[in-house]
């Protein structure tokens, strides 16, 4: 009976995480570039990992949705491994990467037909959603134009929404702001306290750590492969946060 | 300013020893790889002419004059080929974004400068490419009627192909650099003047190759009747000046060079001055247009709108995507247009020359043997340009389409589907182009062959490039084409084209059927399973 009871408070929890890494490693031409890390990521928080350049953030997150695979360990993403169960663990999240350029002879909005498509939407579904999520940023004007002639925030923003059509329960961002004017990045934060709000959970890496204090719940940081930081954020906290960590290192 | 340009090729240079920093091994494995490719087409070249002008050889002065008629052909075809691309290559650099030039501006360097280096590089790698292929004609010509080849004779082919060199850097880019101005608001508009010229001019040279009074040779009684039809020959009137480079070849050095010399010396001055004059005005009014031209279009946009449409309803998303990109890019339209330009030129001349040839059934072999090794040549072009890159392609993308919830499997099966559609052309052109060859009583077997060897060229190639994809290089199909398992790929090709071939020689020879299907079938294709099956379960290993 008390096995029952307790393998079913396991599962609950086991739900209730996001993100899990357990023992995660990645080596390039035999330099360690992560060192054995561990992280479980409840769902309903937005995550923030930080660190000076070369600290091994961009890999763990390529790690994290599968475009590179950890040399040790594993990765799950709502108890699918990244590496064995790619096409379940991919179907839950949407993500965008540091440099957002895709297929530039595609106009913005046949991009994110194509998304939906891949992401094995219904026809009508696409239309919907795509009606529903066009209105978050302004960009009727540039939506029929090849994105060879967007700006690098156009870009970040058509990313954005190509990340969201199909309702995912996790976002991945490497680098959430760069290019985006200020009004946008307002915009694009409270899109991710929205998507927290309906129980989303959301991991960027950034260098930006106002925008990482004002709508992060948890910082990360991470220097020379390993996270030597894990703390909750309390508002303007963030800063002196970050130089204590790498001071104290 | 002179330490600018050195500058810019010294920096070249560096780039050059930094890409062979990298891996060098396998870069080395690549570059040694090439020269083998090339020693082998010279070899190839060189085989077949000293046979050819050994035998007019044997038949006096009047094979003498065919055999100068014959160089002074590929002469003159090696031309317009070098105008036509260096055309092509001018049109890209001013249509496309071009990063390099883009920052060069912002430099304090004069234009000249930057348009002196572009015309330099472009000169370099075009003669060293027609060094690669007039060479072995001409050394072949060399030992065939002076038994010997000296330095002198090794200078004037030096000189000579300078001359060409010159002259065709600069006329291909003073023609790329006009259709470029006067088409400057449409890349459609551009390639398309650019297709046509290719077919027209391409139609000419064979008018002038093959001119009607060529036909009065066959009644021709005597050397001095002989000679008189040669010298009313377009390519045979001593005024023209491709006569002259022929005639230093084959006489020596006299003043007619010294004029092309000071002719191709003033000609490529006055590219570079009138290039450069409004370079800069030109290249920033490009970019302006390109903004404007694509953000005022109704139609586009409804067009954009109904393949926005195509992709929610279609099952093969991926397959659209890269249909859109190959009509979109001007690159790869003006790859397209050339490729099939040169195809239907090539052809054209092909037939003539081959139906005037077999009427002596000694040759009948050989001529199906070229056109079956030419036909797949101008295809393994085709594929290698279009289908190989198409994984590799992905790489700047690489961050959306690997993080989709679909298997590798499916990307690789929908762009093998679009390496079958784009090679649908060949398919047709094989289905009624053996009809022309009149002394083929039954074609179906030729046909056949050729379509096997064709499929199996489509699949080696795209499997090829899905196996080790250059993701690097994303940005450049050319660069993916000619990297190591570009080389891996047009190896499996020839592989392919010379089993397939010698089952076409046993066909010819001895009607062996039983042992040419299973041949055919067995080497030419089941090589290809075994690399499918091999690429289908090891495809996981893409990393980013």
């Amino acid at each position: 009976m008390f096995f029952y009871y307790y393998a079913d408070i396991l599962y609950m929890m086991d739900k209730n995480i996001a993100i899990s890494l357990n023992g995660v490693s990645k080596k390039f031409n035999n330099k360690i570039i992560i060192h054995n890390t561990s992280l479980d990521l409840p769902r309903g928080k937005i995550f923030t990992m930080i660190g000076p350049n070369g600290a091994g953030k961009t890999t763990l997150i390529k790690m994290m949705v599968g475009l590179l695979t950890p040399t040790s360990g594993n990765i799950k993403i709502f108890g699918c491994d990244i590496v064995k169960e790619p096409i379940e663990a991919k179907k839950k999240f949407g993500f965008i990467s540091d440099d957002p350029s895709a297929y530039d002879y595609l106009s913005g909005l046949e991009f994110l037909a194509l998304t939906g498509k891949l992401r094995g939407m219904e026809e009508l579904h696409i239309s919907n959603r795509i009606r529903e999520i066009g209105d978050i940023f302004p960009l009727d004007d540039i939506l029929y134009q090849p994105m060879a002639y967007y700006s690098r925030g156009s870009r970040q923003k058509i990313a954005l929404l190509s990340a969201l059509i199909h309702n995912p329960k996790i976002l991945f961002i490497d680098e959430p702001i760069v290019g985006l004017d200020p009004a946008s990045i307002n915009i694009f934060g409270n899109i991710l306290l929205e998507f927290k709000k309906n129980e989303g959970t959301v991991f960027f890496v950034t260098h930006t750590l106002s925008f990482a204090d004002n709508f992060a719940d948890h910082v990360f940081i991470m220097n020379n492969g390993i996270i030597i930081k894990d703390q909750p954020i309390s508002k303007n906290s963030l800063d002196d946060i970050y130089m204590d960590a790498l001071n104290d290192k | 300013m002179i330490n600018s340009f050195i500058t810019l090729f010294r920096t070249d240079f560096k780039i050059i020893l930094f890409w062979l920093s990298k891996r060098p091994i396998s870069k080395i494995i690549v570059i040694i790889g090439f020269l083998l490719l090339f020693i082998l087409i010279d070899r190839i070249i060189y085989s077949s002419t000293f046979i050819i002008f050994s035998f007019f050889k044997s038949t006096g002065v009047f094979g003498r004059l065919t055999a100068l008629y014959i160089l002074h052909t590929s002469i003159i075809m090696l031309i317009w080929f070098a105008i036509v691309s260096i055309m092509l290559t001018t049109i890209s650099r001013f249509l496309r974004i071009n990063s390099i030039i883009s920052f060069l501006i912002t430099l304090p360097i004069s234009p000249t400068i930057i348009v002196s280096w572009i015309f330099f590089k472009t000169f370099i790698m075009n003669i060293i490419l027609l060094f690669i292929f007039i060479m072995p004609i001409l050394i072949g010509y060399a030992n065939v009627f002076f038994e010997k080849i000296s330095f002198s004779f090794l200078s004037i082919i030096f000189i000579v192909i300078s001359i060409i060199s010159f002259f065709t850097t600069s006329i291909g880019t003073i023609l790329g650099y006009i259709i470029v101005l006067l088409f400057k608001t449409s890349v459609k508009k551009s390639l398309m003047i650019y297709g046509i010229f290719l077919l027209i001019s391409g139609i000419t040279i064979i008018k002038l190759i093959y001119p009607s009074n060529i036909k009065l040779f066959d009644y021709t009684k005597g050397l001095p009747e002989f000679q008189k039809i040669f010298h009313s020959l377009p390519l045979g009137y001593k005024l023209n000046p491709t006569y002259w480079l022929i005639d230093s070849i084959v006489s020596g050095l006299d003043m007619r060079i010294f004029i092309l010399l000071f002719f191709v010396a003033i000609l490529t001055i006055f590219t570079i001055k009138m290039i450069s004059n409004r370079f800069i005005i030109v290249f920033q009014r490009l970019q302006e247009y390109r903004i404007v031209n694509n953000s005022n279009k109704e139609n586009r946009i409804k067009i954009l709108i109904s393949l926005q449409e195509l992709f929610k309803i279609t099952n093969y998303p991926i397959f659209l995507k890269d249909i859109i990109s190959i009509l979109r890019l001007s690159s790869e339209i003006g790859f397209a247009i050339f490729i099939a330009s040169l195809t239907i030129v090539f052809f054209i001349l092909n037939f003539v020359i081959s139906n005037k040839v077999s009427e002596s059934s000694l040759f009948h072999e050989q001529i199906i043997l070229f056109f079956f090794s030419s036909f797949m040549f101008f295809a393994t072009a085709y594929l290698l340009r279009f289908s190989f890159p198409l994984i590799a392609r992905e790489g700047g993308s690489a961050w959306f389409i690997f993080t989709q919830p679909i298997s590798k499997n499916k990307i690789l099966k929908e762009k093998l589907i679009l390496s079958l559609i784009i090679s649908i052309p060949f398919f047709i052109l094989n289905l009624f182009i053996w009809e022309f060859y009149k002394f083929i009583e039954n074609n179906i077997f030729f046909i056949i062959l050729t379509s096997i060897t064709l499929l199996s060229i489509v699949f080696s190639t795209i499997i090829i490039g899905a196996i080790s994809p250059n993701f690097d290089e994303n940005k450049d199909a050319e660069r993916i084409s000619t990297s190591g398992p570009g080389l891996l790929s047009l190896a499996l090709n020839i592989i392919i084209v010379l089993i397939n071939g010698y089952v076409l020689h046993l066909f010819i020879n001895n009607q062996q059927l039983f042992l040419i299907s299973f041949l055919s079938i067995f080497f030419g294709n089941a090589i290809i399973v075994l690399f499918i099956y091999f690429i289908f379960s090891k495809n996981n290993n893409y990393q980013f």
